[in-house]
């Protein structure tokens, strides 16, 4: 793949167009809420459901997606049956918009629809629209995953929001 | 954390990445490394998007620039 740019806007603008169903977490979640951090991919999760699945891949086709279940079979999902996106909780894609991560589950997220119910809804742009997990579900995300991977700064940060 | 099955999801994690970091080349990590881009709206108060695939290091150089952002602006 060619070099690539960092367009999240495109991301978020190719997946409202195909009406997939989706909540923008990890860092760049944080960096538009809260603090400037740097970040190395887009990390969304979406909703779970076989319909919403096959939106969101005829969306990543849309944004030049590769991937692969293996190093041997990767390549550009344009070429894959429908249905590669399951399986699996994670995917880890290269797009022409940059690295993009789809989440089916996430830990500290035990319902979408309750956290799509909590989360904000950003305008980015008069054009662009991006929902977010809240400030309260991206600290339970940060407490449920093993320390290793956590970021002390945000929790803390996060930990001293007002959520009254 | 103590779900197995949350621990089976980070291996995942762990195993996807590597498999896409395996495809990116030297050449496209640097222009992570270097490229700041510019494409934060304006309604937030600052336009500096730093992006990175080597995540550590770059934080106090995105600290620089919003610094310099905001002296601009």
């Amino acid at each position: 793949m060619a070099s690539l740019p960092f367009d999240y806007r495109r991301v978020f603008l190719t997946m409202n167009s195909h009406s997939v169903s989706y909540l923008l977490v990890g860092g760049l979640n944080y960096f538009l809420l809260h603090k400037p951090v740097t970040t190395q991919d887009i990390d969304l999760l979406i909703e779970d459901t076989s319909e919403n699945r096959s939106r969101c891949e005829h969306a990543l086709n849309e944004l030049g997606g590769e991937w692969g279940r293996r190093d041997d079979d990767w390549g550009s999902i344009s070429a894959k049956q429908g249905g590669w996106l399951s399986g699996q909780s994670v995917f880890c894609l290269l797009t022409h918009c940059g690295p993009v991560d789809i989440f089916l589950s996430i830990p500290g997220i035990s319902s979408y629809h309750e956290a799509s119910l909590r989360s904000v809804l950003l305008d980015l742009d008069l054009a662009t629209s991006v929902r977010l997990i809240s400030s309260k579900d991206l600290l339970s995300c940060q407490l449920a995953i093993p320390e290793a991977y956590r970021k002390p700064e945000r929790i803390a940060y996060l930990r001293g929001l007002d959520y009254e | 954390m103590n779900d197995p099955q949350d621990r089976n999801r980070f291996t995942d994690f762990d195993a996807e990445h590597a498999k896409r970091d395996r495809r990116i080349g030297s050449d496209q990590k640097r222009e992570w490394a270097n490229g700041l881009i510019s494409c934060l709206p304006d309604s937030l108060g600052y336009r500096i998007a730093c992006t990175s695939i080597t995540r550590l290091k770059e934080q106090a150089l995105l600290n620089e620039l919003v610094e310099i952002w905001k002296q601009v602006n």
